[in-house]
């Protein structure tokens, strides 16, 4: 049990990732436990093997292409449609809050104008004019307004 | 005191495009191969380089020297390798069991006649095998277990310095290379032998 969870921690201790304490411990038991010392030479040897691969050098092309695509990008950037694109991100936003602002005062001002009380006479009068005062809710001889005059006979009845 | 680097930072952030192309000259190397470890192609790894100094060159401007420039940079091309390998699954052209194809051969070569002088035949043979399997063994790998390897291995990161590249905790990091060491180890076993008795 106890190789099981030093085992876990024998690649930080390679790696020389732990505290004293657990160094220590580690350390000793790796001169007793022969199973234990056989895994951790295991991982050294394969991180050695894995270091020891070649690095790449850079190709000789590497800057000028590096240069190249800053090139075309500042290029692109100095385009009249990416200079619009950047100016909708500005402009945008201010024209919105503009119409709501406008839209704002507006609205009060149309309601000092023109009191509330005015505005509801003249609509009164128009409804008497076009006769939409004496409407009524259902047309005559329709299905729904024979169904309420029968519901009311019968609250009459009961009544 | 101000790291080296991120002092060129800022002194290219005022407009001195020299010390960019100090910090392209000094970190150029270093990139190319943590994303050739993680890809496994030149030329895509130069290609990828180039993108993630694009990605220092635009973020110039809203730079802020929080961290270590090389957190930031290694952050960038982490971040860039992983990308890269979630749009190469989508349109499933990964394979881990794929054969070396002749271009990585012709790489290989190359970085063999940069390594040897005049390696016998029976070498570069062995040599190239010996490449191939532990590129394998290294593409065999989850990708933020593959990267927290290379990052180690390849660049000597500390736990700490690859947690915040990866941006977790430095208890998954150890979780990570565990898993990744051992897996290694046993896929590179026919390399390795054990005779050392030393102690550690």
């Amino acid at each position: 049990m106890k190789c099981k969870r030093l085992r876990r921690k024998l690649v930080a201790y390679l790696d020389g990732e732990l505290e004293e304490k657990q160094k220590l411990s580690i350390k000793e038991h790796l001169t007793k436990c022969r199973q234990c010392k056989k895994e951790a030479d295991l991982l050294n040897k394969s991180f050695y093997l894995l270091k020891d691969q070649q690095r790449l050098k850079p190709s000789q092309g590497f800057e000028a292409s590096l240069r190249e695509r800053i090139y075309s990008l500042e290029k692109r950037q100095l385009l009249p449609q990416a200079i619009f694109g950047r100016l909708v991100h500005l402009i945008l936003p201010a024209a919105v809050a503009a119409v709501l602002i406008i839209g704002v005062l507006v609205g009060s001002s149309v309601e000092k104008i023109i009191p509330s009380e005015t505005v509801k006479l003249k609509e009164e009068r128009y409804l008497t004019s076009i006769g939409l005062d004496s409407f009524q809710d259902l047309p005559t001889g329709s299905l729904p307004e024979i169904y309420l005059n029968l519901a009311s006979a019968e609250e009459v009845e009961n009544g | 005191m101000l790291d080296s680097d991120v002092s060129l930072m800022l002194e290219f952030q005022k407009g001195d495009i020299s010390s960019f192309e100090k910090l392209v000259q000094k970190h150029k190397e270093s990139i190319i191969n943590i994303i050739y470890q993680f890809i496994g192609e030149r030329d895509e790894a130069e290609d990828l380089a180039v993108e993630v100094f694009l990605r220092v060159y635009r973020a110039a401007k809203k730079y802020q020297a929080k961290a270590k420039f090389t957190t930031w940079l290694y952050k960038i091309t982490t971040n860039l390798c992983l990308n890269e390998i979630r749009k190469k699954a989508k349109v499933q052209t990964v394979s881990l069991s794929k054969p070396i194809s002749a271009g990585e051969e012709k790489e290989e070569e190359l970085i063999e006649k940069i390594a040897d002088a005049a390696p016998s035949p029976q070498q570069i043979l062995e040599k190239k095998e010996r490449n191939a399997l532990i590129r394998k063994a290294i593409d065999s790998l989850p990708a933020k277990q593959r990267m927290a390897t290379i990052l180690q291995i390849y660049e000597g990161l500390s736990y700490k310095e690859i947690s915040r590249i990866l941006g977790c905790s430095v208890k998954s990091v150890e979780r990570r290379l565990y898993w990744a060491r051992t897996n290694l180890k046993e896929r590179l076993s026919s390399y390795l032998t054990v005779e050392s008795s030393g102690g550690f």
